[in-house]
């Protein structure tokens, strides 16, 4: 059982012990561009004058994820800043306000948010919830990702399949991301910029009712 | 050398036969005689003092919550990895 949530609802929420203990709030989410995965947190201090904290809280480390509160087993559960230095030495950027473009250069519009798909196992971006440059489409659509991601200096570049599975809310979102990594897995379309890798080579199923989209382990992955 | 000037000091002479033009009370040196300190203080009463004191006071808390906010904003950010990225090898735009 998995649930979409919205990445930007996270930013600001409480981080809270076991003993109950407010310690820190959410202030960047922060994904693997490679995987999708959801890697963890940077962190702000409490209080109105408390400014970024040095540490951070990876996402092994949460204990439960609630809607008023991210709850940690106790203050050893956050890492120093270093924990996500290997993922980081490919530098990270802001997602929000980035282009998506089609592999064949359509500009699908802008982020405004990232979704992601939380389950028991593993939690990892699923699509994004755009603002269309198109100005007759809705204001708000939303964009499932594929298996393996692409983000490049200033633009988002989904695979042109995207277009046909595009919502406009998140109702149903699930399935369209499950039935877009499938047909990916069939046509076997690789991401843009990974040469010999297809998007879905780990020899894992997509299952069949939504959302079940499960990743693979990170042992598995390359 | 300065306890020579200090007792010559130009800043003392004037005062002098402004204070007796005053007394006198002479038209002609009327406006001169008013410019004489009469206490010899810089006239700033007490009440003036705190409201500079908290008004700068106020503007320094603005200041830095205005610095904090910034440094608190959080967003979505992706973790770049060698091999899938194109483009810039290293630096985000947040």
């Amino acid at each position: 059982m998995s649930v979409l949530l919205r990445a930007a609802e996270l930013v600001k929420r409480p981080v809270v012990t076991l003993a109950g203990d407010d310690v820190a709030q959410i202030k960047d989410v922060v994904y693997s561009s490679a995987t999708g995965e959801l890697a963890g947190f940077t962190l702000n201090g409490r209080g109105v004058f408390a400014g970024p904290m040095k540490k951070t809280l990876p996402w092994s480390s949460v204990h439960g994820l609630g809607p008023a509160a991210v709850m940690i087993r106790d203050e050893d559960s956050l890492a120093d800043r270093h924990a996500f230095d290997g993922e980081l030495e490919g530098a990270g950027g802001a997602v929000i306000g980035s282009v998506v473009l089609t592999q064949s250069g359509r500009n699908l519009g802008a982020v405004t948010d990232v979704i992601l798909s939380v389950s028991e196992k593993i939690t990892d971006a699923v699509g994004y919830e755009i603002e269309p440059s198109d100005k007759s489409a809705p204001r708000r659509q939303f964009v499932p990702l594929p298996d393996a991601l692409a983000v490049s200096g200033e633009a988002l570049i989904l695979p042109d399949t995207a277009l046909d599975f595009i919502r406009d809310d998140l109702a149903g979102f699930g399935a369209a991301v499950a039935e877009f990594r499938s047909h990916l897995g069939k046509h076997d379309t690789q991401p843009p910029g990974e040469s010999g890798t297809p998007a879905f080579d780990r020899g894992e199923t997509t299952p069949p009712e939504p959302p079940s989209y499960r990743p693979a382990a990170p042992g598995e992955q390359q | 050398m300065w306890a020579l000037r200090l007792g010559n000091s130009r800043a003392a002479r004037p005062a002098e036969p402004f204070r007796d033009a005053a007394r006198t009370g002479s038209r002609h040196d009327e406006g001169p005689a008013r410019l004489v300190p009469v206490r010899g203080e810089f006239a700033v009463d007490v009440w003036q003092w705190i409201v500079l004191v908290v008004g700068v006071l106020i503007l320094l808390t603005a200041v830095f919550y205005g610095i904090q906010v910034r440094r608190r904003r959080g967003s979505v950010m992706a973790q770049r990895s060698r091999g899938i990225r194109g483009g810039r090898g290293s630096g985000g735009r947040s």
